[in-house]
């Protein structure tokens, strides 16, 4: 246990120390769709990801779809069915007591019935699955992500969700499996890296194929899909930016 | 004097009401007419998707029902950002051709990966012009399905346009915005770079070499 709380401890030393470095600089706080005041230090970060992904993670994923569906889509399962109790304490830390109901049932249905989490019967019932961590529990209390950081291996991590990544390995169960607390977490995180990898292997590559900037493109659409899921994918028109004036542009 | 302010005032009042009920019903989009036309728009591009088994002929048929549906003016004004108000009208037209056909070619293949599916075509909100029309995408394999809305402009006619699609939390047109703003940026906000990239993309299409 004090080796957890010393991790813990390191990670949000770590984390409030580059939230300081991003509060004390010139740039303001205001979070724009290109604000990246690293960007150059993130395009390298990017560029030696791009490079494990070509030599390692696409080789490897793409030798895992030889690998039949049905056993894909099992794995699939049990690696969430894993990761639930993450999402179960930051239900309970954003006092969503009704999505917190839903992964509890879901826990208990799919490991008891669904053989270990093998298999998703609680979907079929009606319950939902859904995602948090606690980058996104810190986002609904008011905590700004602050500046743009891409890391190898964990993609786009700014200093509140790397944090919360390190918070969360006190509620993963993985953690606490093994002779050691790191094994597990990133044997774990490794396998759910390949199987995300080979399960969006065309969408990705279609993606890096038409993109005319990827780094950008990737950061957009981190930035716009972590805010649909601090939102909990709820759509509300009032956030739309204002396209109005367009209209009156016409005129040269 | 006072009689006739009286008077008029009287008059202002009476004829206020008139036309509120006129406008406000000119103005509030038709919920129902919005999701009409989305449920319209997903089917054609499920036919295009799902019959046509030729890039070419998947492109050709959904630029006709890009431009039929959607405000393609309006997107490539949006998708320049701030720049859009510097740009000369030379350029703006250069852009937007250019643009048309990258947006053909992107989406006819990134949404290839969507052909075998049913489109639920759920509620819909609406604010000023502006509605989005919430939907779900099943998959006939056992994928799991996805959450599309689509954000639909009223047009004056009173005709709805399509401006953005938004896959997985993600405005496609906001994406755009973000990585052509990159673009410009690290090349001192020169069109021509800008104009440049997008053409390559486009020519290194294996369907156009």
């Amino acid at each position: 246990m004090v080796k957890h709380i010393q991790k813990f401890l390191m990670a949000s030393l770590l984390a409030s120390s580059l939230a300081a470095c991003a509060s004390s600089g010139a740039v303001p706080a205001t979070a724009g769709s290109d604000r990246d005041p690293y960007e150059s230090f993130n395009r390298k970060m990017f560029a030696v990801e791009q490079t494990l992904d070509a030599y390692v993670l696409e080789p490897v994923a793409k030798g895992y779809l030889y690998v039949p569906q049905p056993v894909r889509r099992s794995f699939r399962n049990f690696l969430n069915n894993l990761i639930s109790p993450v999402t179960l304490a930051n239900d309970l830390f954003q006092g969503e007591m009704a999505r917190a109901s839903t992964t509890a049932l879901r826990l208990g249905i799919n490991t008891v019935v669904g053989i270990g989490g093998l298999f998703d019967p609680a979907t079929r019932l009606g319950l939902e699955r859904h995602e948090e961590d606690f980058g996104q529990t810190l986002a609904t209390y008011g905590v700004k992500p602050g500046p743009y950081l891409y890391i190898p291996l964990l993609g786009p991590s700014p200093p509140r969700d790397l944090f919360g990544w390190g918070f969360d390995w006190l509620f993963d169960p993985v953690t606490y499996t093994g002779s050691d607390s790191l094994t597990g977490p990133i044997v774990r995180y490794t396998l759910d890296g390949v199987d995300a990898r080979a399960a969006n292997m065309g969408i990705i590559d279609e993606i890096e194929r038409s993109s005319i900037d990827f780094y950008a493109t990737v950061r957009s659409l981190y930035r716009q899909n972590r805010e649909s899921e601090i939102n909990n994918g709820v759509t509300n028109i009032d956030d739309l930016p204002d396209i109005d004036d367009l209209d009156d542009l016409d005129n040269f | 004097m006072r009689a006739t302010l009286y008077s008029f005032a009287v008059f202002a009042l009476l004829l206020l009401p008139l036309p509120l009920p006129a406008m406000a019903q000119g103005a509030a989009p038709d919920l129902d007419k919005a999701r009409a036309f989305v449920t319209a728009l997903a089917d054609d591009a499920i036919v295009i998707l799902s019959s046509e088994t030729t890039r070419a002929g998947r492109e050709a048929r959904f630029s006709k029902l890009l431009n039929e549906k959607a405000n393609m003016r309006r997107i490539a004004r949006f998708t320049l950002g701030p720049f859009g108000r510097k740009i000369s009208k030379p350029d703006f037209e250069t852009y937007q051709a250019l643009l048309n056909r990258f947006i053909v070619k992107v989406y006819a293949n990134r949404l290839g990966e969507y052909s075998d599916e049913k489109v639920i075509v759920g509620k819909a909100q609406a604010k000023k012009k502006n509605v989005i029309v919430e939907s779900r995408i099943e998959f006939a394999n056992g994928r799991d399905p996805i959450d599309i809305d689509w954000w639909l402009r009223l047009e004056k006619d009173g005709s709805f346009t399509l401006f953005d699609v938004r896959v997985l939390g993600v405005w496609m047109a906001q994406e755009q915005r973000d990585s052509f703003a990159s673009v410009l940026k690290n090349n001192r906000g020169d069109i021509n770079a800008l104009l440049d990239h997008i053409r390559s993309k486009i020519s290194a299409d294996p369907e156009n070499s």
